[in-house]
């Protein structure tokens, strides 16, 4: 493949293009489930080639099914057609900012292999894990499942870089659905990590099931807590979500370019001293792994936000290039045919110094926010995130007192500037993991648990 | 456009009979894209793809296996055949699994234009510089980011052990856009819009002018203090929370499943006389959902699913059909998403081409009719479909007062059960949107929301 990739690249060059890369991508992904003990499994490989190439400051993108030299060809002909016909109308012309060239090959980690693992053995799995929820009368409904991601890519460009990396990532996850009379409530949980099939020896299946059955039951008689403004502490999930959706965001490149709230805010203070949120290409076993991006790069750490300064942004080499910025290695494309985007990887805010006990203390009266059901943001940091369950704190104590989870809302600057602690423990996971700007991208977020002010939309 | 894939697909049946193989079903999809990406204000990236891949699913023996690949060749396909067949066999029996039967399939003309399928990516630069033009004209400090104009050419074909054997392929013209507007003081929330067509008959210029005002209106947003009284929802707002909440209601899996909040309500009063839910699939003024055929080849009909407030039916598939010995409604669908449905065996049952009838009043009448109220552009937050419960932000949020959209407020959440508020339904507008692309559907006003602000 990746002979076919730099004849490609020489035909580009012998079309005049400014510049050209070409990327090849195989990505198997298999979804195994059972919804109410009707077990499917839905598996399969999208794979091809792109290219784009960029022509007196216009950039055209070409995609196809094939692998064959001469269909790369074409595609390249009909990139290099789109950006010159483009050039002429296009007032901001495109340039890259300058990196590093690397010829490598990177693989994440990894003890027992996706690929080795049967089909017989995963299916057998989930039948067995099952068998958990006929412990629950009132769990009316059920999804239990297992997915994998198994991506191959290779990408390489008229400046000398040549990177192919090997990505696995499994997911677990199971719903219950609790339902009497005319009460329903639904718990999910889930975990996602760039790894092996050790996977699920940290968090079986079963355990899972378990776990969304008991708390989809407690949810089931509980109520909304009250809404508007409340003390919280919040747990890694929901951090992550916050980190991610409401302040991520707004640090990549095209979104400040737009004008998200952090435009013009570098070396500014934009949230409480208590907070460093950083976004990562490697961290442990974070799903977000990504050693190069797609264009190549070199990802570097980034830290966003130091002691509640805002210090840097997530960039690609198009956005390095306009708000002269060093390169982070945040483009990345999900699918062959997807050209790159800014994206996030690991984000996270970083650990703190206080134990849980502590944050409820510093907290006294609110509630702990635990599990997660969806998240979004906008570039002016208003944010929502939907939880799983909460559970009152009443004189710096944890009571037994649950409510259903509420949605939470407000400014993550302002939330952010309210953190009256963070927890000493780092944790990444935001269940199934995907974010959906334009394109899916396989993420990860989380951070120490958070004491600090947000709105409930709650009873 | 499946000329070589058919041959290839009656060989793979063959194969699949050959090897034991019980029944098989072969889903061919074909998409390609022509599209201008604008990006600031000016036009970004210009793109072309082109796809065709299939999903093959073989149900033996009461079980059921799917596979998919974007390699067409009979080699490739009966691999993924292979694939299918080992979990097939691995699998437990599911009751009611079958594939469709040979049945007529109604004709569906004017969703293919050939004129349309053949302009020039000249031509969507010159609607993307049009945009960009309608919405600097109302403010400098306006940008534009992650928007694209996509001219998309689709097909569908589907194949069968039963003899199934049907094709369609469709021309849409469609964008999604997004204006925000930021200065040194303060940064604008996303305003997004949406257009489809099945012609280039969108006036590109005229939507950038009306995103942009709705920018600068981000910009002005008013801290809205202590309100009670009716929301009216605009379109994006009908479809999510209520379309999507009705939708998988109605849904005969969700019912089998007793997920289904009406799973017990059948012919019964479940909201106001005036709500009208229907499926329109031969529509051509519907969205993007109109088809002849469903995810499973089944032919698609016209279908009364809430008509004067009561539950008329549930929408089924061929499995949930078989087991209530019924016939399919002709609703399967595969993905409703950003994954190529071919990767997706048909595993939800929605509406093809929901539309939620138009009233008596004006929109112009619905709002000189309300004294203190909110109007609602979209909705972000949690949804809870299986109990109809929302809870999260109103964006694009407008007060009206004494009959008049004011100014435009931030700050507000919403909550409610949207099971509810069809029961609290306090006017419904004559005109029609096009919201998401999919639900036909006109404005509507609810009252019984619970509105909190900070």
């Amino acid at each position: 493949m990746k002979d076919v990739i730099l004849k490609g690249i020489e035909y580009g060059k012998k079309l005049n293009a400014d510049f050209i890369d070409v990327r090849y991508q195989n990505k198997y992904v298999a979804n195994y489930q059972s919804q109410d003990g009707e077990l499917t499994a839905n598996t399969g490989s999208r794979r091809g080639l792109c290219t784009r190439v960029l022509f007196n400051g216009a950039l055209g993108f070409a995609s196809t099914t094939s692998i064959e030299l001469k269909d790369l060809k074409t595609i390249i002909e009909h990139a290099t057609k789109l950006a010159k016909g483009a050039a002429e109308s296009k007032k901001e012309k495109i340039t890259f900012a300058d990196v590093k060239s690397h010829t490598d090959k990177a693989i994440s980690p990894r003890i027992k292999s996706l690929s080795d693992i049967s089909v017989e053995q995963k299916i057998n799995m989930i039948k067995e894990a099952e068998k958990v929820y006929k412990d629950y009368e009132d769990i009316k409904s059920y999804t239990l499942g297992y997915d994998e991601i198994i991506d191959h890519r290779i990408v390489g460009n008229n400046e000398g870089t040549l990177i192919e990396q090997a990505t696995m990532i499994p997911t677990v996850r199971a719903l219950a659905i609790a339902s009497r009379e005319t009460k329903i409530a639904p718990y999910q949980e889930a975990w996602s990590k760039a790894k092996g099939f050790e996977l699920l020896d940290e968090h079986p299946l079963s355990e899972l099931a378990k776990f969304a059955s008991e708390m989809a039951l407690k949810n089931l008689e509980a109520e909304l807590p009250p809404g508007g403004s409340t003390n919280v502490v919040i747990d890694h999930t929901s951090v992550g979500i916050i980190a991610h959706e409401a302040v991520g965001h707004c640090s990549e490149a095209d979104l400040v370019e737009a004008g998200s709230f952090l435009k013009g805010k570098i070396g500014q203070k934009v949230c409480s001293e208590l907070v460093t949120m950083i976004d990562e290409p490697v961290i442990d076993d974070g799903s977000g792994w990504l050693m190069y991006d797609d264009e190549g790069t070199k990802g570097r750490k980034v830290e966003i936000i130091k002691d509640g300064v805002l210090t840097d942004f997530l960039n690609n080499r198009f956005y390095a290039a306009k708000m002269d910025m060093k390169p982070t290695g945040n483009a990345r494309a999900f699918n062959f045919d997807d050209e790159p985007l800014v994206r996030m990887r690991n984000t996270y805010i970083a650990p703190g110094d206080m134990t849980e006990e502590e944050l409820f203390e510093v907290v006294k009266d609110g509630l702990f926010v635990t599990g997660m059901m969806n998240g979004s943001a906008d570039t002016s940091g208003e944010f929502m995130v939907g939880t799983g369950q909460a559970i009152e704190i009443k004189n710096g104590k944890l009571t037994d007192k649950v409510f259903v989870g509420p949605t939470m809302t407000g400014n993550a600057f302002e939330v952010l500037s309210s953190t009256m602690g963070i927890g000493k423990e780092l944790k990444l996971n935001i269940g199934t993991g995907f974010c959906g700007k334009e394109q899916a991208a396989k993420v990860d977020a989380g951070g120490g648990l958070l004491a600090c002010v947000v709105i409930l939309g709650g009873n | 456009m499946f000329d070589d894939a058919f041959d290839i697909g009656n060989k793979v049946l063959k194969y699949c009979t050959k090897k034991g193989m019980e029944s098989a079903e072969i889903y061919f999809a074909y998409n390609n894209q022509k599209q201008v990406l604008l990006d600031g204000t000016s036009i970004g990236t210009q793109r072309a793809k082109e796809e065709l891949g299939v999903g093959i699913r073989i149900i033996h023996e009461g079980s059921e296996g799917f596979s998919s690949t974007n390699i067409i060749t009979q080699e490739a396909i009966q691999k993924s055949a292979d694939e299918a067949f080992v979990v097939a066999k691995l699998s437990p029996k599911i009751e009611g699994i079958g594939f469709a039967e040979k049945q007529n399939v109604k004709p569906l003309e004017g969703i293919y234009n050939e004129k349309l399928a053949n302009l020039d990516v000249d031509a969507i630069i010159t609607d993307g510089l049009d945009f960009i033009k309608g919405f600097t004209s109302i403010d400098s400090r306006i940008k534009t980011t992650l928007s694209s104009i996509t001219l998309s050419t689709s097909g569908v074909a589907i194949q069968n052990s039963n003899g199934v054997n049907v094709d369609r392929k469709s021309v849409n013209y469609q964008a999604g856009l997004i204006a925000i507007a930021s200065d040194k003081e303060k940064a604008g929330a996303f305003t997004f819009e949406t257009t489809f067509s099945r012609k280039r008959e969108t006036n590109f210029t005229e939507v950038g002018e009306k995103l942009g005002k709705r920018a600068i209106d981000g910009l002005n947003q008013e801290l809205l203090k202590e309100f009670e009284g009716p929301v009216i929802f605009r379109s994006d707002a009908m479809m999510n929370p209520v379309g999507f909440v009705l939708a998988l209601a109605v849904s005969a899996d969700w019912r089998q499943r007793g997920t289904s909040f009406w799973k017990d309500r059948l012919a019964d009063k479940v909201a106001d006389e005036r709500l009208q839910l229907v499926d329109k699939p031969f529509d051509l003024s519907g969205g993007g959902g109109i088809k002849s055929f469903d995810a499973e080849g089944n032919p698609t009909k016209d279908i009364d699913i809430v008509k004067d407030g009561v539950l008329q039916t549930f929408l089924h598939n061929q499995q949930t059909a078989n087991k209530e010995k019924l016939k399919p409604t002709g609703n399967a669908t595969r993905s409703f998403g950003a994954n190529p449905s071919f990767t997706q065996k048909p595993s939800m049952i929605l509406p093809n081409s929901p539309w939620i009838l138009a009233g008596d009043m004006t929109e112009d009448e619905m709002i000189a009719d309300t004294k203190k109220g909110l109007i609602v552009h979209n909705y972000t937050g949690t949804v809870r479909f299986q109990n109809g419960i929302f809870s999260g932000v109103a964006k694009g949020a407008y007060l009206i007062e004494d009959g008049e959209i004011t100014v435009p407020v931030t700050g507000v959440s919403i909550s409610g059960n949207v099971f509810d508020l069809v029961n609290n339904i306090s006017g419904i507008s004559k005109e029609y949107h096009l919201a998401n692309g999919y639900l036909t559907t006109p404005m509507m006003k609810f009252d019984g929301i619970k509105v909190s602000t900070k």
